[in-house]
């Protein structure tokens, strides 16, 4: 199939105005009469709340609004209250908030808030958190032996206990992941203000899931979703971390009481130690295998770290249990776990990247063990059309093998040199695959046609990577015209189609073609409104290239500008209309070869080159799905070289700031090479599928991997820190 | 509350005079009091590169710096690197190597480069990427930033001859 839009460098439709300093975002953005909120958050990792005293704040200057847990009887949609009410459960968890006329006042009174705790003993560690008698996150838990378990997940497939028997070789290892901030770079911010006379809330806030925020905000304001009006603002990264609501309704509340707006915005350090990071995990793994390599059982018990409150993290992470592979026997328990943290959110693909680094971390253990090419472990067990993936999903085509061999043989694996010989530094590959599961879910658009021919396009998704410069091109194909004749709005709650959160790598896959689907239906609508005119009935009418024609007839044909107008004269506005959620999943695989550089004598780790290849259905906008690649793949490199949170014995956090948890910089970024893979085989726009995050899915391993190959030590936790290299060479452990 | 007095700047080429106390930041100055949003606050202590702009050609975390100190110098903020409804082809540059995404370390990280192209018109590979250091990016990997900076480096390369040729 040729393509005039789909597949080509088109750059970012709102990237003039960010490249000019124009875009506003949420901080940007000031109204008439504007008050400052500012929060109150618990010192404690875990304290009981004896008592709040807010007198003396509510009388301090320019105080209008003082808040505490009681605002809120209800938690929100994750389970997470918005100011703690009973007890606190992490160190940063909001306590009370205040509303003042400066951004100063607000802070200094929500300081003079008094709040006597009776601390508890806490819990950090989510090993300690399954122990029977650990302290309990959460009173009412009703698993006396277990009274940590916030969630449980298994997968259960053929007889593990017999392929264990018939197995040759049975390998056990434990791995281990730190909790890491996403790292997007504009801390969260949300704006609300209530209108006293109707009584409706407008929420002006950086969020991934726009519509989500409304239905939160109905439930903890008892308000009904028609009286919130919820307007998702350009973001400034998110990355998962900007899925749930955060400080929105504390905002609106301060709002509704203080009768003015107010404008929270989240300071860097409480972004990192008081929202949702990415939570820690300790995966076990013990693994059968043939001579050959051949996986023939997978025995897991894998522990996220979980937080204060409940998250599904367990679901995800059993589910992408066996890896992009074949495995036949499984028996897989994961379990999310209540510790003294932040409630753990999203990171790009969830527990994925935990996931994977364990599995291909063991799998190149594996390999070494029985003298066989990684690449060959990976190729022999690569999953293929009808094996049984993802929780007994049926896989629908064959393309595992190819991504892993198409990384393999682009970082010239084959040909690749070790150099692990005299001098301080050795050069070593690493292999690692991933995989990903994209789930279209509730997915909207609406497409008008305008009189003069150009086409608007409608939807409610977050535009976060770019999205939106993928649906013109989506559009501008499917009526022939070029992308510049594509308008793409993102409308808010009130003006545009529901729509599920920018997260799962879902909105190009699910929502791009809800946006195709409404061209057709656009068109379909034209062709009615000018049947009669033309003289023909309506499915012998052909909207292509711009032109309306009669099929079969050359020579009459309007220009789509001309039919527009028509149509609308005779029929009203022509509103094509895209919803859907029955795509089936996607399963998107990536697979990484790192090429590092290890300093015997520091430990330092360098990756010189990290090539990256992927099945992304269809390329609809390559140079933004390079962008993807690249930006998943850097922060997977900070995930496997330098980014942990670092805790204190009392239980905080200690590297609240960009200095101590140091992220990969312009001097770390390596060489990269990306390889896309097009074969279109899934439902989406074209044969799209979601592209976001798989490529952070096997980083971390390919590194583990490649050091491993460059001077022979496995490290099994994450971050790979020079000193547990320096360590394992000097012969300690 | 302490009191306000007048400072001078020039800020994008013009003169400006704002009433400001003497505790405030560069950064609030340029976005609350002159409406110049183009610098981001990303960290409030320096570490992040959002809220970088030129002081007299030098790049500098305005979040860090008290108004007062820039008093009588040269400001140059993302919005006065082009004027209204045109764009520096730095910035051009930027947009077609897909160097930017979410767009928040964006204005700094051009002016980073910026400081650094007008030092070195034709920096190497490890200029460019020890320029950038105190510019985050979370969300392109660096590549295609240190991309667009070279190929803007070689356009005006190819200019500055054809100028010399005449
Ligand atoms: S906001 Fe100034 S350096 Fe981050
Ligand atoms: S483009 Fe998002 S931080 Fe750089």
């Amino acid at each position: 199939m040729r393509f005039t839009a789909v597949g080509k460098r088109v750059p970012r439709l709102d990237g003039p105005e960010k490249v000019a300093g124009r875009t506003q975002f949420g901080a940007d953005i000031a109204l008439p009469g504007m008050l400052w909120g500012a929060t109150l958050r618990s010192t404690h990792a875990h304290a009981r709340i004896v008592r709040v005293r807010t007198d003396k704040a509510t009388k301090m200057p320019g105080v209008l609004a003082v808040i505490t847990g009681q605002a809120f009887p209800t938690s929100d949609g994750e389970g997470v209250p918005v100011l703690a009410r009973d007890k606190v459960r992490f160190q940063g968890e909001a306590v009370a908030a205040v509303a003042a006329e400066t951004e100063e006042q607000a802070r200094a009174a929500a300081s003079a808030i008094e709040v006597d705790y009776a601390p508890l003993p806490y819990v950090a560690d989510v090993r300690e958190a399954m122990k029977r008698g650990a302290t309990r996150v959460h009173d009412e838990s009703e698993d006396p032996k277990h009274p940590n378990i916030a969630g449980v997940a298994e997968v259960k497939r053929g007889d593990v206990e017999a392929a264990f028997a018939a197995a040759d070789l049975v390998f056990e290892d434990t791995f281990e992941t730190p909790w890491v901030h996403q790292g997007f770079l504009e801390p969260h911010v949300s704006l609300a203000a209530m209108d006293p006379a109707s009584g409706r809330l407008t929420v002006w806030t950086s969020t991934q899931a726009q519509f989500n925020q409304r239905a939160d905000l109905a439930n903890l304001l008892h308000l009904p979703m028609s009286h919130i009006r919820v307007i998702g603002l350009p973001v400034g990264g998110a990355f998962g971390g900007k899925n749930a609501v955060c400080v929105e309704p504390i905002a609106a509340e301060l709002a509704r009481r203080a009768g003015r707006p107010v404008k929270v915005v989240v300071s860097r350090r409480d972004d990192f130690f008081a929202t949702r990071p990415c939570g820690a995990s300790v995966m076990e793994l013990k693994t059968g295998v043939k001579k050959d390599g051949t996986l023939v059982a997978l025995q897991a018990r894998l522990l996220f770290d979980t937080g204060g409150y409940p998250g599904a993290q367990h679901g995800v992470g059993a589910s992408l249990a066996q890896g992009p592979y074949r495995v036949l026997n499984m028996d897989v328990k994961s379990y999310s776990v209540y510790t003294n943290r932040p409630p753990a959110g999203a990171r790009r693909a969830l527990t994925s990247p935990h996931v994977h680094f364990a599995l291909e971390s063991q799998l190149d253990i594996i390999a070494h063990a029985l003298g066989i090419d990684p690449l060959q472990i990976r190729l022999r067990n690569a999953l293929r059309k009808g094996d049984t993936a993802l929780g007994g999903m049926e896989m629908p085509y064959t393309v595992a093998g190819k991504v892993i061999r198409t990384a393999a043989e682009k970082a010239g694996w084959q040909r690749r040199r070790r150099s692990s010989g005299r001098g301080a530094k050795a050069r070593g590959f690493g292999l690692a695959a991933g995989h990903w599961s994209v789930w279209a879910g509730a997915s909207s658009a609406w497409v008008q046609v305008n009189e003069d021919g150009t086409i608007s396009v409608v939807t409610g998704a977050i535009n976060l990577t770019g999205t939106n410069t993928s649906f013109a091109q989506i559009a501008a194909e499917s009526f022939g015209i070029l992308v510049e004749r594509v308008t793409v709005h993102q409308g808010d709650t009130d003006t545009s189609p529901r729509n599920d959160g920018s997260w799962g790598s879902r909105v190009l896959f699910g929502v791009g073609e809800a946006v195709r689907r409404a061209c057709e239906d656009a068109k379909r609508q034209l062709a009615e409104g000018l049947s009669e005119e033309m003289g023909v009935p309506a499915d012998r009418i052909l909207v292509s290239e711009g032109q309306v024609s009669v099929r079969g007839k050359a020579g009459r044909s309007l220009t789509l500008a001309e039919a527009a107008s028509r149509a609308a004269d005779y029929r009203g506005a022509i509103i094509g209309r895209g919803a859907l959620s029955d795509l089936p999943f996607a399963v998107a695989v990536a697979a990484q070869v790192a090429e590092v550089e290890v300093d015997r004598e520091t430990g330092q780790v360098e990756v010189k080159r990290l090539t990256c290849s992927q099945d992304v259905g269809r390329a609809i906008n390559p140079m933004s799905v390079e962008g993807q690649v690249e930006g998943a793949a850097s922060q997977g490199i900070g995930y496997g070289l330098c980014e942990e949170y670092i805790y204190g014995t009392d239980g905080t956090l200690l590297n609240d700031n960009f200095m101590d948890f140091r992220m990969p910089t312009s001097v770390d970024h390596p060489q990269y090479q990306v390889a896309l893979i097009e074969e279109g085989l899934d439902g989406g726009p074209f044969g799209a599928k979601g592209v976001g995050e798989p490529p952070l899915v096997p980083t971390a391993a390919a590194i583990a991997n490649a050091v491993y190959d460059a001077v022979g030590v496995r490290v099994k936790q994450l971050p790979i820190k020079p000193e547990s290299i320096v360590r394992a060479l000097s012969g300690g452990r | 509350m302490t009191a306000e007095t007048t400072m001078t700047f020039r800020v994008n080429g013009r003169e400006c005079q704002v009433a400001a106390g003497p505790a405030e930041r560069l950064v609030d100055v340029l976005r609350s009091r002159l409406g110049l949003t183009g610098a981001k606050e990303g960290c409030s202590t320096g570490q992040c590169g959002a809220c970088t702009v030129l002081l007299d050609g030098e790049p500098v975390a305005s979040c860090m710096m008290l108004a007062a100190d820039a008093e009588g110098r040269e400001i140059t903020t993302i919005e006065g690197l082009a004027p209204p409804g045109e764009l520096h082809p730095l910035q051009q540059a930027f947009l077609e190597h897909g160097a930017v995404q979410c767009g928040f370390c964006t204005p700094g990280m051009i002016l980073s480069a910026k400081a650094l192209l007008d030092r070195k018109p034709h920096p190497s590979d490890e200029d460019i990427a020890r320029a950038l250091v105190g510019n985050l990016c979370r969300c392109t990997g660096y590549r295609k930033i240190c991309e667009a900076i070279k190929s803007y480096a070689r356009s005006t390369r190819g200019r500055s001859k054809r100028v010399r040729k005449r």
